[in-house]
């Protein structure tokens, strides 16, 4: 009776044991679908939903919050979507959140996900309807990359074209391999450096210059900033223009006068061409010169002699004395 | 027509055989129910088989995994084997692995006790002296196996899915908890109603298979061991037959 007992206390640990199991395995599958506890019910609406069936996860932020509890058709570009989710969640979704379909990983499951709005907005109630973003489409995906991928080609062709033709220009490389040339560089960079420095000066002064004249000093200011003087200047040159017309008149009439004048020349008449024609005038003024210079040279004997005399030079010495007393 | 006579003897047995069964709902709904016998073959049949099947189901487990691992790797998807294991166990290897060891240590031993009992002409005996060997005898039996496979089955799930996670963790590495918190990750109901719908199924079938074939004993000792021996064949391949019937109509109904 004992062991009937104990055998009886065996089986019962036995058979209690396997309906543990059944029991917990229903609890973690109904809580993975949220069917226990507290929940609240989301809609959202997609253009397609690519797959995604009942009981596919739906995650805020990545956190797994609940599942897809149904999906109805509206019409041919809309597909409602019920998500129940967690009631501990709920504080946390505003109601501008964003409703997303995606994959766990490349070859996974269809899941929502749900990313929080950018605007603030108060936390969603039961029933509420989510905004939806279309989703990133793995075809169209490829398709770019595809495209991206041709264009990738062509330029690494045309790169390598490049390269090559670079690598093999002998000037490119001589340049390279100049070691001259860095010191030559540098060199010239200062001297830009100084040119730069000297050109800033000038560029200074030249600036000041342009200030003063706009301002109105020296000449040229003068003349651009005042409105008299530019009259006047104005006036000169109109003077100048007129003298430079009776200039012109002057040198005509030179013109006629020495036309004139060689015309006479030619024709001997008068006395300048005489004078200068003439050789017996010539020869007399030629006696008439002598004769001056033959005067003057006895004219300087005759005073030589005349310092000589002794009462002369008595005088002259008196005048001498008179003229140093007065001065003492 | 006339028919050979191996195809009468296949006939003749199952209109036998759908006789018995029968009678099982009808003697199980008579009153007198024989509740002591019933919980000791409750005892014998569940308690003491549980070693058996926790130890093939471990070792399936163990083994699966270690097998599997390598293509899984291949493809990229080692993460997902506490996935593929526990949807694969739960679903199809727990049940049926389950009710072939079963069928193996039950069914045998119900043949060859009620056909021992049968040659030795107690069961006869039974009838004299007012006792129902019918009720006594099968349904208590029937009903021990067709409750007691479930929950065979349902521990054998957990050993074989433990065995899964030291096989995974000879090479790899991953917690206890997460293996689990995975395996029911991808684990619905539709995958465990079924599967244990089913275990009721193969485990009445063992069991009236079982008793069937011994209750009906003939020629003596040989056919003992005749019995015995058939028992374990026709209700393993009953077990087969119902498995792919179950499959296909939750295939029809779409929980699959």
């Amino acid at each position: 009776m004992v062991s009937q007992t104990s055998n009886n206390v065996k089986l019962g640990i036995f058979v209690l044991s396997g309906l543990m199991v059944l029991i917990m395995s229903m609890y973690m599958i109904g809580r993975n679908q949220n069917l226990f506890g507290s929940n609240f019910s989301l809609k959202a609406r997609f253009k397609a939903v690519s797959g995604l069936t009942d009981g596919n996860n739906v995650r805020f932020s990545g956190i797994n919050a609940g599942t897809v509890k149904g999906i109805q058709i509206i019409n041919d570009t809309c597909i409602e979507v019920n998500m129940v989710l967690n009631k501990k969640l709920q504080s946390f979704i505003s109601k501008s959140a964003l409703a997303e379909i995606g994959n766990e990983g490349l070859m996974g499951n269809k899941v929502i996900n749900l990313t929080p709005g950018t605007i603030p907005a108060s936390p969603v109630e039961d029933g509420d309807m989510l905004q939806s973003k279309a989703e990133v489409n793995t075809g169209s995906m490829l398709e770019t990359f595809s495209r991206t991928n041709d264009n990738v080609e062509v330029i690494s062709s045309d790169l390598k074209f490049a390269l090559k033709r670079l690598n093999s220009s002998k000037p490119l490389w001589e340049i390279l391999e100049d070691t001259s040339l860095s010191r030559d560089i540098t060199v010239t960079l200062r001297n830009f450096r100084k040119s730069s420095e000297s050109f800033t000066s000038s560029a200074s002064d030249l600036k000041d210059m342009i200030s003063s004249i706009k301002k109105g000093e020296g000449v040229a200011g003068m003349l651009i900033a005042d409105k008299k003087e530019a009259e006047n200047l104005k006036a000169t040159l109109e003077h100048l223009n007129k003298v430079s017309a009776n200039a012109d008149k002057l040198t005509a009439r030179l013109d006629s006068l020495a036309g004139a004048l060689q015309q006479d020349m030619k024709e001997g008449k008068g006395t300048i061409p005489m004078l200068m024609k003439d050789p017996e005038t010539a020869n007399r003024i030629q006696k008439s010169l002598s004769n001056i210079e033959q005067g003057s040279a006895t004219f300087n004997e005759e005073m030589q002699s005349l310092r000589q005399n002794r009462f002369i030079k008595k005088y002259m010495k008196k005048e001498k004395e008179a003229a140093g007393g007065t001065k003492k | 027509m006339k028919l050979s006579k191996t195809t009468t003897e296949v006939f003749n047995e199952v209109g036998e055989l759908t006789y018995f069964t029968a009678r099982f709902f009808r003697e199980i709904f008579s009153p007198r129910f024989e509740w002591r016998e019933f919980f000791r073959q409750c005892y014998v049949i569940g308690y003491k088989s549980l070693p058996l099947i926790g130890l093939t189901g471990f070792i399936m487990g163990l083994v699966l995994t270690i097998q599997v691992r390598p293509t899984l790797i291949e493809y990229g998807v080692e993460a997902r084997i506490p996935a593929m294991m526990g949807l694969s166990f739960v679903r199809e290897i727990g049940p049926v692995l389950s009710a072939l060891i079963f069928a193996g240590k039950i069914g045998s031993s119900m043949g060859a006790e009620l056909g021992s009992m049968r040659v030795t002409e107690q069961i006869d005996s039974m009838e004299v002296s007012g006792t129902n060997p019918y009720k006594f005898l099968v349904v208590t039996r029937v009903l021990a196996a067709t409750i007691m496979l479930p929950v065979l089955s349902s521990l054998s799930d957990v050993i074989g899915i433990y065995g899964s996670y030291v096989a995974f963790n000879i090479r790899g590495a991953m917690t206890l908890r997460l293996f689990i918190s995975e395996v029911f990750n991808y684990l619905k109901f539709s995958d465990i109603f079924p599967a244990h719908i089913k275990c009721y199924f193969f485990g009445f079938a063992v069991g009236i298979i079982g008793c069937y074939k011994g209750y009906f004993t003939r020629l003596g000792t040989a056919g003992v061991g005749r019995a015995a021996n058939s028992a374990v064949v026709v209700s393993s391949v009953l077990i087969f037959i119902l498995d792919l019937l179950v499959v296909q109509i939750t295939d029809l109904i779409g929980i699959g």
